[in-house]
């Protein structure tokens, strides 16, 4: 197991290659440790375990950038009495996004409350700096079906109770989106609430744009719920209207590639040209019986 | 060379996996050319999704580097994707960030204006605004028409590119583009070393070749890692929305709406419409405007009288 | 109209009259000088090449200046050869045979010229054979490339046909001949016999090639003012621009072969050849070309004034009362309307007045070029608020000016040496010309 986590910090701590764009390496940082501020988020998609976010900043000028290249500690516990899981460098968006390795997952789960803690230690530069979150066990669930040729999305929430029993959550906000190349698209409308089973549904709208085969991406979010953390639960459909793809760039157009040039147009050049080629030949082959005349 | 072949994808594989795991772009470096990498003989364990264990060579452990896309691969689109950018006017106060983070993304020389806010003033009664202005990537390009060596063409994902290093600087295209859109290096351009070294690809412009014609790209290199482009992320204001036609979205960094929609409520329309260009770039109107019209130094003192 | 002209009546003395002659004095110092001018021209181009087009005062915006005119220019010239020698002689004006090959000269100087300046303009002229193995048949450069070349081939051959006889003629008084002349001349006439048969070939080709010179000549000029009017831009943004380019072609074509046969004539003392006649036919050939061209003009410009579009208003008033109008109204005023009028009179077809005309229309007509060519690319279509005022501004600088006066002395360069080589008139034809008159007299 520590040979795991060794090789996760290895990996992640070769450097990555960035131009020029290392951000906050002041030659004030050298004598005066820097401050920073650390923040640590709780994620967990479809129930997969959890994921810690830890996001390092420092204050340049008034405003916040983030700090690359940074080890972040993480435990489970606080930093007295904890476990520890593993740590990682920030990347070049100052994150670093720790996923809790499954053999450490079943000792986490015993309990109905985590708390995680990320910490800065020792770091060359950087004032020490540790943060926590305490989230409460969570657990979702997606499903689709279809009721009178409406297509319906459901989604139920339970959280743990004192007694470590899985109960519905009544009156939780989740956000309905469909994933999109550079960003989520809401799709729920209004807010959408659960009900005392923990179950909100949302019409899902019928004219959405799929891929080729109508397949869309849904997710539903909380987003950093102060019990729960940032739960997702993600789920692919073909509810989509299909994609009809027309390749421009093969069309026979006066834009298109010289290839793809319009039928006509080669055809009209080529006969101009082939007429004027042809006309000259006849005359080079005259100027031919002209020279043999001469020599005959 | 079986043999070789298995090994190149499993560590892609394995590779892949470290991405997986830190959500950054690690890879075994330069997969394709795994046999020339000398291997340092250490191994590392990696951990993969499904509990996995995998070894892999420290050696192949770099970050990736940005996939280079040559001129020829460079002419087919980005599978599936049509990109649009659709621009509110209403929200533009001449900040000239997007105009900024252009020049710095593609190293341009400030004569080099990839991205223009122009000051527009639709009669004589109307209230002038500001108008972000770039290459709108026509789907019917007056400019690929005219290109006599199909150094600028037409992609499957809606965008114009530049070959540079097919371009023999004719600057037809230049005149045909109705929105002047285009530029011209007249003299070797001012660039750093390391740009200048950099392999040429169409997607990034760079490094730009004396005697060409260059434009605005829409960035192919950050949306074919699902980043947008600079100008969009740029602007603190939201001006720029762009996304993939495809899937009927766009997103100015901190929102996602569906184009359709957008372009109905907010009345969108393109630039010269009537020139049949039908041009990949919407304005929203100047309408309930976020900012009342401020005149900058350089158009009050420059120009005078030479709107439209 | 007393006139010191002859009909030659001898078969030798007209070959003495029209032999090939080694420059004199003047003819020397004319060469040194295009030598030197062309050379000039040469230093700055490759200081283009190494330095790139930012020597030139071309910024985007201006994107175009006065190479794109001054290749316009040059194939307007080139267009000559198919108004004399295919489109007179196909109508059987028989007083122009003496000027065909002065034509011919002209116009493949000029296209070689043309395709020169159009290289001089690339960015990249390193990449030119992408013109070739990358061609896209949509572009009308490409179209513009093919009709070139194509004409190219068909003035060469329509220079080099009638040659032959000439040639053979002139072989026959080897002593006559330097040895390199002696060789050539064997080469290119390829033992030309003078069969009838031969004869029958030769001037049946000579006439398939003055058809098809017409289509390819109203191709080559059509598709150039294509480069400008496929465009959005003002002041280009015509479907007249073919013909106004035709027709202003024609124009300053005819003033060419004007002057050059006036000079000619003083120089090799050929007025027992050119005759004031033919200056007086030349004289009303050029009026009524004017005057379609000046037709043409009054659409191009009155009609986008009467409809005062709002693309079109600022570069209208910029030639008509703006930046561009003193130039505008010299070149409209003295390269055209003052020709049509002194051309009316009889006396101003008179030789000098005529040289002293064609020169006014030549020069006007390569500032016209200039005049089609630059202002319209000053006002884009966008606001032009924040683009620096100098883009707007163009005016050529001095590596631009000589680059283009070395392409204008090249061209002379090249029809003096055609001149030095070949026969200026074409000698077989007077020949024949003057047994047909003197068996009618029979």
């Amino acid at each position: 197991m520590k040979k795991i986590i060794y090789s996760l910090v290895l990996i992640l701590s070769i450097s990555l290659c960035s131009e020029g764009i290392l951000i906050g390496q002041d030659d004030t940082t050298v004598n005066e440790p820097v401050k920073i501020r650390l923040s640590l988020l709780y994620q967990n998609i479809n129930n997969t375990g959890p994921r810690l976010l830890a996001t390092v900043k420092t204050k340049v000028d008034r405003s916040y950038i983030t700090l690359e290249d940074v080890n972040v500690k993480f435990y489970f516990g606080d930093s007295d009495e904890s476990l520890y899981l593993g740590s990682l460098k920030t990347n070049d968006s100052g994150e670093a996004l720790f996923l809790v390795p499954e053999t450490l997952r079943k000792i986490i789960d015993t309990t109905a409350v985590y708390l995680y803690t990320a910490a800065v230690q020792n770091e060359p530069g950087i004032k020490d700096k540790e943060t926590d979150v305490e989230i409460i066990k969570s657990k979702v669930d997606l499903s689709f079906y279809e009721e009178d040729s409406i297509k319906k999305v459901r989604y139920q929430f339970w959280t743990a109770d004192s007694l470590g029993n899985m109960i519905p959550v009544e009156d939780l906000n989740p956000i309905f989106y469909i994933e999109r190349l550079f960003g989520l698209l809401a799709v729920s409308g209004e807010f959408a609430t659960t009900d005392e089973e923990g179950v909100c549904e949302i019409v899902f709208p019928d004219n959405l744009l799929g891929d080729s085969n109508g397949k869309l991406k849904v997710l539903v979010k909380i987003d950093d719920h102060d019990d729960y953390g940032t739960i997702i639960a993600k789920a692919q459909i073909d509810w989509g209207i299909p994609l009809v793809q027309s390749d421009q760039s093969l069309e026979r157009e006066l834009w298109s590639s010289g290839a793809n040039a319009p039928i006509y147009l080669v055809f009209i050049v080529n006969a101009l040209l082939g007429g004027i080629v042809f006309t000259l030949i006849y005359i080079i082959f005259n100027l031919y019986r002209i020279y043999t005349l001469s020599h005959e | 060379m079986d043999k070789s072949d298995n090994n190149r994808r499993s560590f892609i594989k394995k590779a892949g996996l470290a991405g997986l795991l830190t959500g950054s772009t690690w890879v075994a470096s330069d997969a394709f050319q795994s046999n020339q990498i000398e291997k340092s003989g250490k191994t590392v364990q990696l951990l993969s999704q499904d509990g996995e264990l995998v070894e892999v060579d420290e050696a192949f452990l770099k970050p990736i580097p940005d996939i280079h896309i040559s001129p020829e691969e460079a002419r087919e689109g980005i599978e599936g994707r049509k990109f649009v950018m659709v621009i509110d006017l209403a929200q533009c106060k001449n900040l000239r960030k997007c105009h900024d983070a252009c020049e710095k993304m593609h190293y341009l020389s400030p004569e080099k204006e990839w991205l223009k806010v122009l000051k527009m003033q639709d009669n004589e009664l109307a209230e002038p605004y500001w108008q972000p202005t770039m290459c709108f990537h026509c789907d019917q390009p007056p400019c690929v028409k005219v290109c006599p060596v199909d150094a600028t063409f037409k992609r499957s994902d809606g965008i114009v590119l530049i070959d540079n290093e097919r371009c023999i600087g004719c600057r037809f295209c230049m005149v045909a583009c109705p929105y002047s859109a285009r530029t011209f290096d007249w003299s070797e351009p001012q660039i750093p070393l390391e740009i200048a070294e950099m392999p040429y690809s169409p997607e990034t412009s760079c490094p730009p070749k004396k005697g060409t014609v260059s434009k605005c790209d829409f960035c192919p290199d950050k949306t074919r890692k699902g980043e947008l482009p600079p100008c969009v992320t740029a602007c603190p204001n939201g001006v720029f929305y762009f996304g993939d036609e495809n899937e009927d979205a766009v997103s100015n960094g901190s929102v996602t709406v569906k184009l359709s929609t957008l372009l109905a409520d907010r009345a969108g329309y393109r630039y010269m419409e009537d020139l049949g260009t039908k041009p990949r770039v919407y304005y929203l109107p100047p309408v309930n405007r976020a900012f009342p019209f401020e005149d900058d130094e350089y158009t009050r003192t420059q120009n005078e009288g030479h709107d439209h | 109209m007393i006139t010191n002209e002859h009909i030659p009546q001898n078969v030798n003395t007209i070959i003495n009259d029209l032999e090939p002659r080694a420059f004199g004095r003047i003819g020397k110092l004319w060469v040194a000088v295009l030598v030197g001018f062309s050379l000039i021209g040469l230093f700055f181009y490759i200081q283009q090449v190494r330095q790139g087009l930012g020597i030139t005062a071309m910024r985007d915006y201006s994107t175009w200046g006065i190479y794109v005119s001054n290749f316009v220019f040059f194939v307007a010239i080139s267009l000559v050869g198919s108004l004399i020698s295919a489109i007179l002689k196909l109508s059987k004006a028989k007083w122009a045979d003496p000027l065909t090959r002065i034509a011919e000269m002209i116009a493949v100087a000029a296209i070689i010229f043309a395709a020169i300046v159009i290289i001089i303009d690339m960015g990249r002229p390193d990449r030119f054979y992408n013109v070739i193995i990358h061609a896209r048949i949509q572009s009308p450069i490409t179209w513009d490339v093919i009709v070139i070349t194509t004409y190219l081939f068909i003035s060469l051959l329509l220079l080099y046909l009638p040659l032959i006889p000439d040639l053979a003629i002139l072989r026959k008084r080897p002593e006559r001949l330097s040895k390199w002349q002696n060789n050539l001349y064997g080469w290119l006439s390829m033992n030309w016999k003078d069969l009838p048969v031969q004869k029958n070939i030769l001037n049946k080709s000579i006439s398939i090639l003055a058809v098809i010179i017409i289509p390819v000549a109203f191709g080559i000029h059509t598709v150039t003012s294509w480069l400008f009017a496929t465009t959005f831009r003002p002041g280009w943004d015509s479907t007249n621009f073919g013909p106004y380019f035709v027709s202003g072609a024609f124009m300053v074509g005819a003033a060419t072969v004007i002057a050059a046969m006036y000079v000619f004539r003083k120089a090799y003392k050929l007025e027992n050849y050119i005759h004031l006649k033919h200056f007086d036919y030349m004289g009303r050939l050029l009026v009524l070309l004017s005057l379609i061209y000046l037709y043409f003009n009054i659409n191009e410009y009155f009609i986008p004034a009467y409809k005062m579009k709002t693309s079109e208003v600022e570069h209208l008033k910029e030639l008509f009362i703006g930046r561009h109008a003193q130039l505008f109204w010299a070149v409209q005023i003295l390269g055209m309307i003052v020709p049509i009028v002194v051309l009316i009179f009889k006396r101003g077809r008179r030789p000098l007045p005529l040289l002293v005309i064609s020169i006014m229309v030549i020069v006007g007509a390569w500032f016209k070029r200039f005049l089609i060519v630059v202002p319209s690319l000053a006002h884009p279509l966008i606001p032009t608020n924040r683009v620096d005022p100098t883009w707007l501004n163009y005016f050529p600088t001095i590596p631009e000016w000589f680059i283009t006066i070395g392409t204008l002395c090249g061209a002379l360069l090249i029809i003096t040496m055609l001149v030095r080589v070949f026969p200026i008139i074409p000698i077989s034809e007077t020949i024949e010309e003057m047994n047909a008159r003197q068996n009618k007299k029979l």
